[in-house]
């Protein structure tokens, strides 16, 4: 599949970013600086004004039926331009189950209010025992009446503080396999019983959180589908998000923004005028040209409607690595000025002593070490490859 | 050239993990870097254990003795995450004290340093390593019979926590690099301080016409010699410290993946993370070993320091990081927590691996030096 397929809606996505993206956004994204909420969600209601938010929406849903090409095109336009992450959490991830495998009231309920970005998802997934082990959670759904109470804990729950709903895997049933009794729950987050509690983390940024829940009554109407199904349906979300989860456009994004960072360092171009530094560059580089034809690769075969396989996991292993790398290629240019971290820097208009914009390169490397652990990690995307593509 | 024999060196090497275990917990950690210092108590009692005063020359109130037997305190430092100026005031301060200062000097301020009375910071330049640009200068005032420095200096670690600052500058009329003795707080010394990416205090100084007394300058005399000479041990002293921290870490991760269960097996009866760790233990053991071999070169007064203490940050940086980031890898979401240790270990790992010169400024050193491996 030629690099340049879709060119003209390439171009039309450049446009509405170079026109639509506020400069105090921009900014922040390339700085690596935290997104406030509001930032989010003004730039998606954006993007929805030209549909394009919801644009791999069937349009029965509202959306404009894209192809998993075209939604990849369009995602990695938005990385290189310095657009702020489209949160899955309710586009791409529950939006889909719901309107694949809940009812028309469901649908009706909760569809509009996510292309519209009114309504703000967590994803209730893992549990402080239940990590690669996702299966053996334990979190219990108990059915009673028309109601079902859900007691437990899930952990890691990204951006959980902002969250209007979150959706749960729960168990309601012991019996059989772990993977035979976990059912799949919609639940408002202001629900009695249910709380958050922040989780510092190493980046010192707000993002992590705990959901507890204590005695939360959740209606019968909540059940996405069919009890005890909730883990096709999680797999299901698995599945659609994996073509996806290479984010070329954010490792050349990274590179960019590392050149522009060691232009910075010195005179007469500091390491930008040195070969060894950019030896080093130059291996990163060649390696995002392979995994960006590696995407358009598997894209072409699913386009051809010939079955994908297991192997599409290397698109997470060799993208999350290959960002972690440029990462650290920034850290080692701030390392250079002495490494420090100043988080009142990552604030807009903040005083930032040496380096500017290392406070956010430091922040990207740390936080960044997440991404071989979260969605499956590396190892387990690994044994995936060797299991069911492989045979081993 | 050791003056402790084997049996000490255990026994003080017990008593440092001792140390560690009953002192210097978490939480105190965790006070003191809330409160942006280190712990003066804590220097007390290193002073009081005689810590200090290994490898520092009897006849200033030292135990003598030379790098290597400092190296047990040095990777304390790494395996404690200690907020302490070990390495600025016995590496460095003591150093540059011992061979660029006159007789007066150094009566007057090692023993200080031995007693505890005395911590030193290292103000030269923003990764430590390499001769100071013309940022601060210095300038001699024959009237009133002392020195003026103006201009700036960045990134000194341990901001105004210490006793006094060793100061690089170049004289503003030839150009040669002088050391004066500095009290953070004198006046005319302008300081922005916020933390490094392990939460330790670093500053940056802004020094208008600060007056320094003719007595605070160290004699000048063979400066680059003495200075490689200290700056080669700073960089075995750094890769010990790493050398402690990876120990602590390797330690930890093993501990976790011998608890942690997942799909009804312990993480570590998967082999993949058995072969992990396997390599984490290797690049601390190869570490240390290097580290040892630098250090005791380093006592020899060989010629091969440069080549050996490059060697040893090259590799130390390396291994550092990998054992950081593999720890936080071994330990999935927890790792990724402030509460959980392993965060701040790689912090300190990644400071450690760029302080006084990074994986590559060594390399280039190697690589651009004359020596007999080639």
């Amino acid at each position: 599949m030629d690099r340049n397929i879709l060119q003209g809606f390439r171009e039309q996505v450049r446009e509405f970013c170079a026109e639509k993206l506020p400069a105090s956004i921009k900014s922040k994204v390339l700085n690596n600086q935290p997104i406030a909420k509001d930032d989010y969600v003004v730039w998606q209601k954006l993007l929805q004004t030209a549909g394009w938010f919801g644009g791999h929406w069937p349009i029965a849903h509202g959306g404009k039926g894209w192809s998993r090409l075209q939604q990849w095109v369009f995602e990695d336009e938005l990385y290189r331009a310095g657009t702020p992450w489209v949160i899955p959490f309710g586009v791409t991830y529950v939006g889909p189950v719901i309107y694949t495998f809940g009812n028309d009231e469901q649908k009706a309920k909760y569809l509009p209010a996510i292309l519209s970005s009114d309504v703000w998802w967590c994803q209730g997934y893992s549990e402080p025992n239940a990590g690669s082990d996702l299966a053996s959670l334990s979190t219990r759904a108990q059915r009673i009446g028309d109601q079902y109470v859900l007691n437990g804990q899930k952990t890691w729950t990204t951006m959980a503080q902002w969250a209007d709903m979150i959706f749960v895997l729960a168990r309601t049933s012991s019996e059989g396999k772990p993977q035979d009794g976990i059912s799949f729950f919609l639940v408002d987050m202001n629900t009695p019983g249910l709380t958050v509690r922040p989780i510092e983390s190493i980046d010192r940024c707000p993002h992590l959180n705990e959901v507890f829940f204590d005695d939360v009554r959740v209606p019968v109407s909540q059940l996405v589908g069919q009890e005890n199904k909730g883990w096709t349906y999680a797999k299901f979300l698995l599945s659609n998000e994996r073509l996806l989860a290479a984010e070329v456009g954010k490792s050349q994004r990274m590179i960019k923004h590392l050149y522009e960072l060691a232009r910075m360092t010195g005179t007469n171009g500091g390491l930008c005028s040195d070969p060894i530094w950019r030896y080093k560059v130059a291996e990163l580089e060649a390696e995002v040209l392979a995994l960006e034809a590696l995407c358009l690769d598997f894209l072409d075969t699913e386009a051809k409607g010939q079955k994908v396989g297991a192997e599409v996991s290397l698109l997470k292993i060799l993208g999350s690595e290959l960002t972690q790398q440029v990462a650290a290629l920034a850290l080692d240019v701030v390392g250079q000025h002495g490494l420090s971290y100043q988080l009142d820097a990552l604030t807009q208009g903040a005083d930032e002593y040496g380096l500017q914009g290392a406070a956010g390169a430091v922040r990207e490397y740390l936080h960044g070490r997440a991404t071989t652990i979260y969605g499956g990690s590396n190892e387990i995307q690994r044994n995936i490859i060797a299991k069911a593509g492989m045979g081993l | 050239m050791s003056v402790i024999s084997a049996e000490e060196h255990e026994f003080f090497e017990r008593e440092v993990s001792r140390f560690l275990a009953d002192s210097y917990d978490v939480n105190r950690r965790r006070e003191l870097i809330k409160e942006g210092r280190f712990g003066n108590a804590e220097w007390k009692t290193f002073a009081d254990l005689g810590w200090l005063n290994i490898g520092l020359p009897e006849k200033y109130g030292g135990l003598g003795g030379g790098l290597s037997d400092q190296l047990t305190m040095l990777r304390a430092a790494g395996k404690g995450l200690l907020l302490e100026p070990l390495t600025s005031t016995l590496i460095v301060g003591a150093g540059l004290i011992s061979l660029l200062g006159n007789e007066q000097q150094k009566n007057d301020l090692l023993p200080q340093i031995g007693s505890g009375e005395l911590t030193i910071g290292f103000a030269n330049t923003p990764n430590g390593v390499g001769e100071p640009d013309s940022g601060l200068l210095s300038s001699w005032n024959a009237d009133k019979g002392c020195f003026t420095l103006s201009g700036t200096k960045r990134a000194v670690l341990h901001g105004k926590n210490v006793d006094q600052l060793l100061v690089t500058a170049r004289d503003e009329l030839d150009g040669t690099v002088q050391v004066f003795l500095v009290a953070p707080c004198a006046k005319g010394m302008e300081w922005h301080t916020y933390r490094m990416i392990d939460d330790q205090v670093v500053g940056d100084i802004d020094f208008h016409m600060v007056t320094v007394a003719q007595e605070a300058r160290l004699n000048a005399k063979s400066f680059d010699a003495a200075f490689s000479k200290v700056l080669a041990a700073a960089a075995i002293a750094i890769a010990a410290e790493s050398v402690g921290a990876m120990e602590s870490l390797n330690e930890m991760t093993l501990e976790y993946m011998k608890v942690r269960k997942q799909f009804g097996k312990t993480l570590g009866s998967f082999q993949v993370l058995q072969h992990r760790i396997v390599d984490m233990m290797i690049a601390a053991k190869k570490t240390h070993a290097l580290v040892k071999m630098a250090a005791s070169t380093f006592d020899h007064e060989s010629s091969e320091i440069g080549h050996l203490a490059a060697a040893c940050k090259v590799v130390a940086a390396k291994a550092g990081r990998f054992v950081g980031e593999q720890s936080i890898q071994i330990h999935g979401g927890i790792g990724m927590t402030d509460e959980y240790m392993a965060g701040h270990y790689l912090k300190r790992l990644l400071l450690l691996g760029a302080h006084f010169g990074d994986a590559d400024y060594h390399l280039r050193q190697i690589a651009t030096t004359e020596h007999s491996t080639e």
